[in-house]
């Protein structure tokens, strides 16, 4: 009788986790060569990316920031974000650091204004920065899926937090969407969506969500 | 209830009553130490006491000093007595501040929001602070250490924030007033990280009859 109602249970839980597998969503569709650097091009920040100003509105636990957002290449593979309130005030500079971690940037912290220094705050930055701006799965054979509702390619890699899926409609505009994934049921962690104007380096907006994390994060394309 | 927000709006309602007592850019070189004081500030309390609404143009310059970048904005502002005030971003965004005696706005493309100044102890010295620049009592002020300089065509003053609230994202504020009207050309913030913010007042009109539903609430 205990058994039964062990295995139940197990059974249950399992049902439950993969209810909430992000990656049932998608089936899989073999492996992908990713050598040509045109798939580098794929990612929301091109290599000839210099710098850009966003309309930035932060939202956590409760508290909103708004304000703009200055992103700059800073030395090649490295960047500099600075995000400041309407009247000039500053609300943190950061340096995102290329030290060769897997799909990760460092991020070292300049100037912070007090209520934001806080390390899971500043862990979640440094992970929502890298999927945007590290290098992402060019250069490499990767493993691709297909949506099965709707257009979307996916391509997963492993990353050092969790694995990254970034999706694209047809693997020749930018990716729509970044997302992370972890856990025994691969559970969605963060999603990024991305949108684009023609002829630009960098997206026209940003918006990061992370379920289960009360925080916002939302970029609109100024200049 | 969002100490960012008060804190925005604290230093908002700051430069817009200290504009009542400054029109053109002014070099912060060759200023000496003020020579009479007292007469500098009698002549403030009385320019503020003549001063019923002020509208502005306004260029604001952000030095961004870990980035090596400057951004840009500007806009126009509206104040009247005894406590409304416009504060509105055109470019390259949009971004609106109104006060209205107890209540406070804040809008942007997508968002608009209003808060109670009553509910707050930070809206309640924003109102109590805003009163005294109106005044000219913001020269009694304890939240500021005040040095003042002079040349012959402006004022200068610097003010170090003693609010602990404040210090956290000034560390000076400099004021450039005009020696003909007695109204702030230029203010210049100056941020603990090297930042600094520079705004910088043209076109102002005194006393001009502003409509009254430039500060409407929704």
């Amino acid at each position: 009788m205990k058994r039964s109602l062990s295995i139940l249970l197990i059974c249950l839980s399992l049902i439950a986790g993969l209810s909430g597998c992000y990656m049932s969503r998608y089936s899989k569709s073999g492996e992908l060569n990713m050598a040509d650097p045109a798939y580098a091009e794929l990612m929301p920040f091109s290599a000839n990316f210099d710098k850009a100003l966003y309309k930035a509105r932060l939202e956590v636990n409760g508290h909103e920031f708004s304000g703009l957002m200055m992103i700059k290449t800073s030395e090649g593979t490295n960047y500099k974000v600075s995000f400041f309130s309407e009247l000039g005030l500053n609300f943190f500079d950061f340096e995102l650091r290329d030290v060769g971690s897997t799909n990760g940037l460092n991020l070292y912290v300049r100037n912070i204004y007090p209520p934001l220094d806080k390390n899971m705050l500043l862990n979640k930055f440094e992970k929502y920065f890298s999927m945007l701006l590290a290098p992402g799965p060019s250069g490499d054979v990767r493993k691709t899926y297909l949506a099965q509702e709707g257009i979307g390619i996916m391509i997963l890699m492993k990353s050092y937090k969790g694995k990254d899926g970034y999706i694209s409609t047809n693997l020749i505009e930018p990716y729509k969407e970044i997302v992370n994934v972890g856990g025994l049921f691969k559970k969605e962690k963060i999603s990024i969506a991305l949108s684009y104007n023609a002829g630009t380096d960098s997206p026209e907006s940003i918006l990061i969500d992370q379920p289960g994390f009360r925080m916002k994060f939302s970029l609109r394309f100024v200049e | 209830m969002k100490k960012i927000r008060y804190s925005i709006l604290f230093i908002s309602t700051l430069i817009v009553a200290l504009i009542i007592p400054s029109g053109m850019a002014l070099s912060q070189n060759d200023y000496r130490p003020m020579e009479d004081v007292e007469a500098f500030r009698s002549s403030m309390i009385s320019a503020s006491e003549n001063s019923l609404s002020i509208a502005s143009d306004f260029e604001q310059m952000k030095h961004l000093s870990f980035l090596e970048e400057d951004v840009k904005s500007r806009g126009i502002f509206y104040f009247q007595k005894e406590n409304k005030l416009r504060w509105e971003y055109s470019d390259p965004f949009y971004y609106l501040i109104i006060f209205n005696n107890d209540t406070v706005l804040i809008q942007d493309e997508n968002n608009t929001n209003v808060y109670d100044a009553a509910s707050g102890k930070m809206f309640r010295q924003i109102n109590e602070i805003m009163l005294s620049m109106v005044n000219g009592s913001i020269l009694e002020s304890d939240d500021f250490e005040f040095e003042y300089f002079e040349k012959p065509s402006s004022y200068k003053l610097e003010l170090r924030p003693l609010d602990e609230n404040m210090k956290e994202f000034l560390s000076k504020i400099h004021l450039f007033i005009n020696k003909k009207d007695i109204t702030v050309d230029e203010l210049l913030m100056l941020e603990k990280s090297g930042d600094y913010t520079r705004i910088h007042f043209i076109n102002k009109r005194l006393n001009e009859e502003i409509p009254q539903h430039t500060f409407d609430l929704p």
